[in-house]
């Protein structure tokens, strides 16, 4: 894989670990903030960008360590699909092979 | 409407639930730095404002460095700007970032906090002071 796949991919992990954290904070604090603000698990580093998720939501996609949630055309079509398209959010598939793997491997390194 | 000024009994008691639930975020941003060593992830890193709305889910940008310094005090939380207000005389602005505020917890909420800290630090600057 090459470096720029694997900045891609050891990114989208960081802030899909954000996300997982806020999951945890929603859960917790459920009735004072529904649905979910999360953040852009894009490639770009900078990228702060909101997303408003129900937690049902969230958890579904999160089933699969290789689907990211993303702002619309924030995808890198280089090491992921768009396999679904909403009006706030796009949900990417990291590429078989080395960009999912990578994504897999970063789902067991964080906690 | 009069409406009574909380006792300050309730406002300790408010102070301490809203240093419980900092404790909670500031687990949260734990785990986002552990998470960010193994994925050796570069500066500035994303950190949730620490805050007393429970509703927040802001992202504040702190280096590492800011992070560390940040955690080095047991009773101090890094929190975006504007939202430093919340727990009446509980809690004071410390540090200044470009992005980001540090407040640190006073008296009852200072002591939750620190308790409550993962890293078990014991220093504040009331230590400080009166030392």
């Amino acid at each position: 894989m090459d470096e720029r796949a694997r900045r891609v991919g050891l990114n989208e992990a960081l802030f899909r670990t954000v996300n997982d954290q806020v999951h945890g904070l929603s859960e917790r604090f459920a009735v004072l903030a529904p649905p979910m603000n999360i953040v852009c698990e894009c490639e770009r580093f900078d990228c702060y960008e909101r997303i408003e998720v129900t937690l049902e939501e969230y958890e579904r996609i999160r089933t699969d360590s290789t689907r990211f949630v993303i702002r619309p055309q924030h995808d890198a079509p280089d090491v992921e699909d768009v396999v679904e398209r909403h009006e706030s959010y796009w949900v990417v598939r990291k590429h078989e092979g080395a960009p999912a793997e990578l994504a897999r491997r970063a789902d067991e390194l964080t906690p | 409407m009069f409406s009574p000024a909380p006792c300050e009994q309730q406002r300790e008691v408010d102070a301490e639930q809203v240093a419980r639930n900092d404790a909670v975020f500031r687990a949260a941003n734990e785990r986002i730095r552990d998470a960010a060593a193994g994925l050796d992830a570069g500066d500035p890193l994303p950190f949730i404002c620490e805050c007393a709305d429970l509703a927040c889910r802001e992202l504040i940008p702190l280096t590492r460095e800011e992070y560390e310094d940040v955690r080095t005090h047991a009773t101090w939380f890094a929190v975006s700007p504007g939202h430093e207000g919340g727990s009446d005389g509980a809690s004071r602005v410390v540090e200044h970032g470009d992005a980001y505020l540090v407040v640190e917890k006073l008296g009852r909420a200072s002591d939750v906090a620190e308790a409550l800290d993962p890293r078990g630090g014991s220093w504040t600057s009331e230590h400080a002071e009166s030392g």
